[in-house]
């Protein structure tokens, strides 16, 4: 079911073809900007608040209570109005241009990294090839805000926080590289989609249980993945006790917020990248999916008239609402684990990175690649027989042959289509066999 | 993709046009502008902008590469190098008349060679037609990175669609210059790691460490041994890898194992030099490398009783190398790293 095709088919109606058409395409492109900047934007006001009440439970306090009923729901609204009704201060010696620009970067970074993160099977805003890998590169772009924050601000606080800053989430990134790579060579593939439509069916189909080393791996991952938002113990950047308030000292205002929202952005969207990396995706501890496939195909649903696209848009609904439980899941334990550690000096953040994370990625890398290779098709959940209960996903196993298999398509595309034509089956075919089981709408 | 909203706006050309237009307007902006800061800043968007061309032409495993390799690395330490350099929050680069008109030489001439070698290809000569851009806008799918990934591996996926014969048969992998490259860039980390290390003593002043060391020569047997072993180890490699045929031949040797056990002799000659540089590690790695070469040796088909054989003969010099620098009352050994 395709939004744009939709209200297509309702303004043909009322509108002249020429009107409608683009209307409708541009209304359905309208509804899903607007969704997906909404998962930034509202997710950063459901952050916020909470933060502060996760923080005062922790400090055995309650946290807003007053503010929009007795949780405090409003609390992050009115603390937006205020924001936006402070005085809008630029320091004398700041370099005016870079310094209002910078909040913006940093925002367009974590931002941009949301076109190829999926939140369901083919929802995304842009299915990219290389998702994983993009999602990477942009995110170690947010750091140019920073960096232009803390020197265009004027303050030696803030440029001092800045340098940390920047030094700390260029350094996280080789470990997390590395801890991302581990599912990207289990699987074969990339795209998001791929990998988590691999780990379709039951919570022992997961990436973080096909082995020891991809389970260690994804604490690792957690590890360098707070390290990169400069979250938690790693928040050297804003340290409140040492450096005022780090890089973003001289921020008041809105522009605070911009950052806090690119933080919260990233947050997110590192944690939407380890659920689908480890977890799934979408793809819950209840294989959701073939239960509405079993209800609607095999059981005969299709008589009964539930149309089968309907139906594939619920399932994918609900694969949605699973990838931000697991999402917010995985913020809540950042924030958890900020309000429970203390700071790391600026030397013990580097030595983790250098000392402890990079070998470790690198050791599991190894594990991994040993797995994979030596003891192809098996996971811990074969391993324990667990496999006889909750039957472990056989298009994981496709990917032990894939090369021979991508020589063997492209020879047989080259014969039938010529050298001249865009194949119709694409490189990705394991996506369109996957998408066969939710009911043929990819 | 619907052919109205197409029609409408030929949206594929108005993001060419407006990726080439922000790439080459910033790139003039970083040459103009008198604060380095704002240089590199410009410069930041006018890579963004070229990895926007990349994603626009179908290559999104490159434009990817892009954003991390040049937009992430290069300007992330390119700033700050700037930031440590400038003394003041403005930083005026003044550029005089004599370096402007050398710059529009040097930068011009370079234009123009890149100009008159885009424009040798025939069919970059002339706008496309219609149907020929129709014909080159790519499937989401159709070239994937796995192409790439598989390429630099050795498999050339992508050769049953070339149709000439003759391409076809050059089409190999790449995966010898991967390789390389892989080690390179290890080379390189580690000389980065090395250059950038704590120095421990300042110069003139003996640090602590320095002190304790006290006389950190050599002496002359062991240096002359080391010498004499370093030369014998060069002949043999040498002839093992010129009278490869004859002595695989006699002894009943893979001729592959021959070269290694040559390649060996030579990784030999390299940890004995780095025994004279007083490190502990290589008298170890010397004795590891002769039983490799005997171990080679056994595999490759020569026989227990010759590997066992060179193994002793090996192992004699080392041995008696060990004997000297742990001999003495202060040794050799304590004072090596």
């Amino acid at each position: 079911m395709n939004l744009a095709v939709f209200f297509d088919s309702v303004l043909a109606y009322m509108l002249p073809g020429w009107l409608a058409s683009p209307l409708a395409y541009l209304l359905a492109a309208g509804i899903h900007l607007a969704l997906l900047i909404n998962v930034v934007a509202v997710g950063a006001l459901v952050f916020i608040w909470m933060e502060r009440k996760v923080s005062g439970r922790i400090q055995d306090r309650l946290g807003p209570t007053r503010v929009g009923g007795k949780f405090g729901w409003l609390q992050t609204l009115a603390d937006g109005i205020k924001l936006i009704a402070k005085e809008d201060i630029v320091p004398k010696d700041a370099d005016a241009f870079l310094f209002k620009l910078a909040p913006y970067i940093s925002f367009a970074a974590s931002f941009a990294a949301y076109i190829a993160l999926p939140f369901s099977n083919g929802w995304v805003a842009d299915s990219v090839n290389v998702g994983v890998f993009f999602i990477l590169a942009v995110l170690g772009l947010e750091v140019f805000g920073v960096i232009l924050a803390g020197y265009a601000s004027g303050s030696k606080w803030s440029l001092f926080g800045a340098m940390r800053e920047a030094a700390q989430v260029v350094s996280y990134e080789v470990p997390l590289g590395m801890c991302v790579v581990i599912p990207v060579f289990i699987c074969g593939t990339m795209n998001p989609i791929a990998i988590a439509n691999m780990q379709q069916g039951w919570f022992t189909n997961w990436l973080i249980f096909h082995d020891p080393a991809t389970f260690l791996v994804f604490w690792v991952y957690f590890t360098c993945a707070v390290a990169s938002v400069n979250r938690a113990p790693f928040d050297l950047a804003e340290a409140e006790s040492e450096l005022v308030a780090g890089f973003h000292t001289e921020y008041s205002g809105l522009r605070w917020s911009i950052f806090f929202m690119a933080e919260y952005g990233s947050m997110f969207l590192v944690s939407g990248l380890a659920a689908i990396l480890f977890f799934g995706g979408w793809h819950g501890p209840i294989p959701v999916t073939s239960i509405i496939h079993w209800l609607v195909v095999d059981m005969g649903g299709n008589e009964l008239g539930w149309s089968a696209p309907f139906w594939t848009w619920v399932a994918n609904l609900i694969g949605c609402i699973n990838f931000l439980g697991k999402g917010l899941l995985g913020v809540t334990v950042m924030m958890w684990v900020r309000w429970t550690l203390p700071r790391l000096r600026i030397d013990q953040v580097m030595t983790t990175c250098l000392k402890y994370c990079v070998p470790l990625a690198a050791a599991c890398f190894l594990g991994a690649a040993f797995w994979t290779v030596s003891l192809p098709g098996l996971t811990l959940s074969k391993l324990v027989m667990l496999d006889k209960i909750f039957p472990a996903n056989t298009y994981g196993e496709i990917r032990e042959d894939w090369v021979e298999q991508a020589v063997e398509r492209e020879r047989i595309e080259a014969e039938e289509y010529g050298d001249d034509e865009e194949p119709e089956l694409e490189e990705g075919a394991d996506e369109v066999e996957v998408a066969a089981i939710n009911g043929g709408e990819l | 993709m619907t052919p109205v909203l197409l029609a409408v706006v030929d949206w594929h050309e108005f993001f060419f046009m407006l990726f080439a237009l922000i790439a080459c307007v910033f790139a003039l902006a970083v040459v103009f502008a008198a604060n380095i800061v704002r240089m590199a800043f410009y410069l930041i968007i006018s890579l963004g902008a070229t990895a926007g061309l990349f994603f626009l032409a179908g290559a999104e495993f490159v434009g990817a590469m892009q954003l991390m390799i040049y937009v992430g690395g290069t300007l992330v330490l390119l700033i700050f190098g700037v930031m440590l350099t400038a003394q003041k929050s403005f930083v005026d680069l003044k550029v005089t008349g004599g370096e402007w008109v050398m710059a529009a030489i040097a930068g011009g001439s370079l234009l123009a060679l890149l100009l008159y070698a885009a424009f040798q290809v025939e069919d970059w000569r002339r706008p496309l037609t219609a149907e020929q851009r129709e014909e080159l806008i790519v499937a989401d799918d159709a070239y994937d990175a796995a192409h790439i990934g598989m390429a630099v591996l050795g498999v050339r996926v992508d050769k049953a669609r070339q149709p000439d014969e003759q391409l076809q048969k050059g089409m190999s992998g790449y995966l010898l210059p991967f390789e390389i490259v892989s080690v390179h860039l290890l080379v390189v980390l580690i000389g980065a790691g090395y250059l950038a290390r704590t120095k421990l003593s300042t110069r003139g002043v003996r640090t602590a460490t320095d002190a304790s060391r006290g006389n950190v020569a050599l002496p002359f047997t062991v240096k002359a041994l080391i010498y004499l072993g370093a030369i014998a180890s060069i002949a043999a490699g040498v002839a093992c890898f010129v009278l490869a045929g004859s002595i695989s031949g006699a002894i009943g040797l893979n001729l592959a194992c021959m070269y290694v056990v040559g390649g060996l002799f030579f990784m030999n000659v390299l940890l004995k030099l780095i025994v004279l540089a007083r490190q502990k590690w290589a008298v170890s790695a010397l004795v590891i490398v002769a039983l490799l070469q005997a171990a080679t040796l056994f595999w490759g088909g020569a026989g227990l009783l010759i590997a066992i054989g060179f193994a002793v003969v090996a192992l004699l010099p080392i041995g008696l190398l060990i004997f000297l620098l742990c001999s003495g009352q202060r040794s050799v050994w304590s004072q090596m790293e």
